[in-house]
C-alpha cells in the first residue's frame, strides 16, 4: 500500500520535473523573439563587474552583455529589441538562468562542475585571481609567507623569536575553493593560523582594517576596487601576488547550443577586435601580459 | 681555589646543559615537525648522531685540556692566542644576542597568562628587560645558587616534556602516527631535506658545560660527563617526546597549535592541566635563560682572566659571581631589547639572532680541531687517535653543514663580525709581546 503511494508520488514528481524544461522554454532566441525583450541578469553589487544604476546597470560584464545584445538584434533582425536589466541574488542566480527568468547572467562566475549540472557557460570573459589584503604594518614574516617565500630564512634554534607567525587570523569569503587552498598552504609554509570566513569582500576587508584578521583572501580586482574607496585604504595593502587563477564566464541556458554559439561568436569577435581589452582598461584598470595571452586562448577561432 | 661547596655538582651541570639546549626551542618544535608530518622524525637520525659526535669531541677536549677557558682554551691548543680571543669574542656575542631573543620568546609565551604583556610594543619591551634583569640578578648568588635554581626550573622540562616521553605512550595510537606520516605527500628525499633544518640547530648549547668549567666541582671529570650526558638526555627527550606526541594528537590539529605540549596534556587530562603544563614550560624557558646569563658572564670572566677582555669582567664577589661583568652584560642586553619597540628594529634583530647561530658554530670548529693537537701532546695510542679523529671529522662535518645551512645572510654577517674581531685582537695582542720593542727603537733607529 505504502509502496504504491510512494510510487505515485514519484510519478507525480517525475512528471513535474519533466515539465520544468518545457516551462523554461528550450529556445532562448525564440523566447526573446516572442517577447521582444532580452533580459540581462546580473549581481547588483559586484563592482567593477556589474553594479546597479537605477533600472539599468553598468560595469565590465554589462558592457560585454550589451555587445551580445547587439548581436542578438542583428541575428534576429529585431532592431527595436528591448534590453531589460534584471538584478538577481547570488543564491538564485543559477536558477534564474535555468528557468529562463533571465536570458544570460552577465556577472561572470567560475564554471564549476556543480553549476554545469544546472546551466551552461560562454567562453571565459575574465580570469579571476586570488589575492590577499594585509595591514601596512604587517610583520615581514607574514608578507614573506604570503609572497610564497619561507617565513624566515636562517637557522631555527633556541633563540629564534617566533611570535611573528603564531596565532594569526586569516579570513576568506565563506565556501568555495579558497578555504581548502589556504589550509593546505598554511601547513606547507609553516604558519599557525586560525581561519575565519566572512560573508562578502567588504566584511573581510573591514576585519583586516579593524585588526581582527591579519590577512583577507579574495578576488584581486574586487579587492582593489573596494580599496579604492574604502575609508581605511591607507592602512591596507593589496599584495601583488596572485595565488590561483580561475577563468570565469557568463552562465546561460544549458540546452541551447544555438544561443551559446551566438554568445561565443560575439565574445570571440570582441576578443579579436580589441573591444574586450578596451573594456578591461575602462573598468578593470588595465590588463596584465598574462591576461592578454589568455585572450588568445579564450577566443574561439 | 674557592671552596667547593659554592661550585656546581655533576647533576647540576648536566641539567644546566639539557635545559640550556632546549631553551624556548622545544615549546613549538612539535608543531613545526607536524606541519611537515611524522616523516620529519627521521631527521633526528642525522642531527642526534652529529650532535653526539660534537659532544663527544668536547668531552675528550675536557679530558686532555682541564685548564679553564672552555671552548676558547680548546681552540688555543691548535689556533694559538688569537684563536682563544676570537672564539671567546664570537661566543660572547652569540650568547649576548641569543639571550635577549630567548627573553622575548619567553615573554611571548607568558602573554597567555599575563595578557597585558601582549598588548603592545612597550609591554613587550618592559617584560623582556624585566626578565633579563631578573635572570641577571638571580645569578648574583654565585654558581651554587644558579645550579640550585636550575634544579627547580628543570622540572618545567621534566614534567611536560620528559614526562610526556614516558606516560604519553599509554595514549599513543600507531594509526594516528601512520596517518600523520606524510600528510603533504612529499617525496621522501624532499621531506627529509625539509625536516633537517627543524632539528639541525636544536642541540646548540651542548658546550655550556665546558664554558662553566671554572664554576664546577672536579671539572676534569664532571665537564666531559655533563657534556655527554646532557646532550644524550636532550636527544632522548627530544626524540621520544616529538614521536609520542605525533601518535597522540591528529596531525591537522597538532600542525596548527601554538602550544602543542599544553594541547597534548589537555587531551590526556583536561585544559587546566594543559595550562599548568604551559606555565611549567615557560618556567623552564626562564630557567634556561638564567643558565645562559650565567654562561655569558662565565665566558667573559674566563676571557678577562686571560687578559683579553676588559678586567672588570673577571672581578668576582665573595660568592664567586662576576657581578660587575653581569651588570655590564645586562646593560648591553637592555639596549638590544630596545629593538622590540619598533617592527622594523625587530626585523633587524631577527637577522642578528641568525647571525648569533653562526658565531656559535664557528667556535665549534675551532675548539674541536684543538683535539688533534691535544692528542699529539698527550701521545695517545693509535687506537684512541683513530677513534677520536673519525668522530672529530663527523663533528666538524656536521658543524660545517649547520653553518652552511644558516644561509647566505647569516653567514655573511658572521664573516663581517669575524673579520672585525681580528681588528680587536690586534689591540689585545700587544699585551702578549714578550720583549717590549721600546728599548731598541730609542737606541738607534734611523731617522726618516
Amino acid at each position: 500500500m505504502n509502496v504504491q503511494r510512494i510510487k505515485a508520488t514519484h510519478l507525480l514528481l517525475v512528471g513535474l520535473l519533466a515539465m520544468v524544461p518545457a516551462l523554461a522554454d528550450a529556445n532562448t532566441l525564440d523566447r526573446v523573439r516572442t517577447s521582444n525583450t532580452f533580459t540581462l541578469g546580473y549581481l547588483p553589487d559586484l563592482a567593477p563587474f556589474s553594479v546597479q544604476a537605477g533600472d539599468k546597470a553598468s560595469g565590465y560584464a554589462i558592457e560585454l552583455c550589451q555587445k551580445i545584445a547587439d548581436s542578438v538584434k542583428v541575428e534576429l533582425g529585431l532592431p527595436d529589441l528591448q534590453v531589460r536589466y534584471q538584478p538577481v541574488s547570488l543564491d538564485d542566480a543559477m536558477t534564474a538562468v535555468s528557468t529562463g527568468k533571465i536570458d544570460i547572467l552577465c556577472t561572470p562566475s567560475p564554471p564549476t562542475l556543480a553549476r554545469r549540472k544546472q546551466v551552461s557557460y560562454s567562453v571565459p570573459i575574465y580570469t579571476a585571481g586570488l589575492s590577499v589584503v594585509v595591514r601596512q604594518e604587517a610583520p615581514e614574516a607574514l608578507i614573506n609567507v604570503l609572497n610564497g617565500k619561507v617565513a624566515r630564512t636562517g637557522p631555527t634554534w633556541r633563540a629564534t623569536v617566533n611570535h611573528g607567525l603564531s596565532d594569526q587570523t586569516y579570513a576568506t569569503t565563506a565556501g568555495g575553493i579558497t578555504e581548502t587552498w589556504i589550509r593546505q598552504q598554511m601547513r606547507l609554509l609553516g604558519v599557525v593560523a586560525n581561519l575565519v570566513t566572512v560573508k562578502n569582500t567588504e566584511a573581510g576587508v573591514n576585519l583586516v582594517a579593524e585588526g581582527k584578521a591579519d590577512a583577507f583572501f579574495a578576488e584581486r580586482i574586487m579587492l582593489s576596487n573596494l580599496l579604492a574607496t574604502h575609508p581605511s585604504a591607507a592602512k591596507l595593502v593589496l599584495l601583488d601576488r596572485v595565488f590561483e587563477y580561475s577563468p570565469t564566464a557568463m552562465a546561460l541556458d544549458r540546452d541551447d547550443e544555438n544561443f551559446r554559439l551566438l554568445v561565443d561568436t560575439a565574445l570571440s569577435e570582441m576578443y579579436r577586435s580589441g573591444e574586450i581589452e578596451q573594456a578591461c582598461n575602462t573598468y578593470l584598470g588595465g590588463i596584465s601580459d598574462m591576461a592578454k595571452k589568455l585572450f588568445k586562448v579564450y577566443a574561439v577561432p | 681555589m674557592a671552596d667547593s661547596s659554592k661550585k656546581m655538582s655533576l647533576m647540576g651541570l648536566t641539567t644546566l646543559v639539557t635545559v640550556n639546549m632546549m631553551g624556548s626551542g622545544i615549546i613549538l618544535l612539535p608543531t613545526s615537525m607536524a606541519q611537515l608530518g611524522a616523516i620529519s622524525l627521521l631527521s633526528w637520525l642525522v642531527t642526534a648522531v652529529g650532535s653526539m659526535a660534537i659532544a663527544y669531541c668536547f668531552s675528550q677536549c675536557g679530558i686532555y685540556c682541564p685548564r679553564s677557558g672552555g671552548l676558547s682554551a680548546y681552540t688555543e691548543e691548535a689556533h694559538a692566542k688569537s684563536g682563544f680571543f676570537l672564539c671567546s669574542y664570537l661566543y660572547f656575542l652569540s650568547l649576548g644576542i641569543a639571550n635577549v631573543a630567548v627573553a622575548i620568546s619567553a615573554v611571548g609565551y607568558m602573554t597567555a597568562f599575563v595578557p597585558w604583556l601582549g598588548s603592545g610594543a612597550i609591554p613587550l619591551f618592559i617584560g623582556t628587560v624585566g626578565l633579563l634583569w631578573l635572570t641577571t640578578v638571580a645569578n648574583f648568588g654565585g654558581p651554587s645558587i644558579t645550579g640550585r635554581i636550575g634544579t627547580i626550573t628543570v622540572w618545567g622540562v621534566i614534567i611536560p616534556v620528559a614526562g610526556l616521553s614516558i606516560i604519553g605512550w599509554y595514549w599513543f595510537k600507531t594509526d594516528v602516527l601512520i596517518a600523520a606520516w606524510n600528510p603533504n605527500n612529499l617525496p621522501i628525499s624532499e621531506a627529509i631535506s625539509k625536516a633537517i633544518p627543524l632539528t639541525l640547530w636544536a642541540f646548540l648549547g651542548m658546550e655550556s658545560a665546558a664554558q662553566a668549567s671554572d664554576a664546577v666541582e672536579d671539572p676534569k671529570r664532571n665537564v666531559p660527563l655533563a657534556c655527554l650526558f646532557g646532550t644524550l638526555g636532550a636527544a632522548v627527550v627530544y626524540i621520544l617526546s616529538t614521536t609520542v606526541i605525533q601518535g597522540m594528537i591528529p596531525n591537522a590539529e597538532l600542525a596548527n597549535s601554538s602550544a602543542p605540549f599544553a594541547l597534548v596534556y589537555a587531551h590526556m587530562f583536561n585544559p587546566t592541566v594543559g595550562n599548568i603544563v604551559m606555565a611549567l614550560a615557560v618556567m623552564a624557558c626562564v630557567g634556561s635563560l638564567l643558565g645562559w646569563q650565567f654562561t655569558l658572564a662565565q665566558t667573559a670572566k674566563m676571557t678577562a682572566d686571560q687578559g683579553m677582555f676588559p678586567k672588570f669582567f673577571s672581578r668576582v664577589s665573595t660568592r664567586d659571581a662576576p657581578i660587575i661583568g653581569m651588570l655590564v652584560c645586562g646593560v648591553l642586553q637592555t639596549l638590544m631589547a630596545l629593538s622590540t619597540i619598533s617592527p622594523n628594529a625587530s626585523e633587524q634583530f631577527g637577522k642578528l639572532v641568525s647571525l648569533a647561530a653562526v658565531t656559535n658554530l664557528i667556535p665549534y670548529v675551532t675548539a674541536a680541531t684543538g683535539l688533534l693537537v691535544m692528542m699529539y701532546k698527550a701521545r695517545v695510542s693509535k687506537g684512541i687517535y683513530t677513534r677520536n679523529t673519525s668522530l672529530l671529522l663527523i663533528a666538524v662535518a656536521y658543524s660545517l653543514y649547520a653553518l652552511y645551512a644558516c644561509g647566505k645572510d647569516a653567514v655573511f654577517g658572521g664573516l663581517i663580525v669575524l673579520a672585525f674581531g681580528y681588528l680587536l685582537y690586534g689591540f689585545v695582542s700587544i699585551r702578549f709581546v714578550d720583549t717590549p720593542p721600546a728599548a731598541q727603537s730609542s737606541a738607534g733607529s734611523p731617522q726618516l
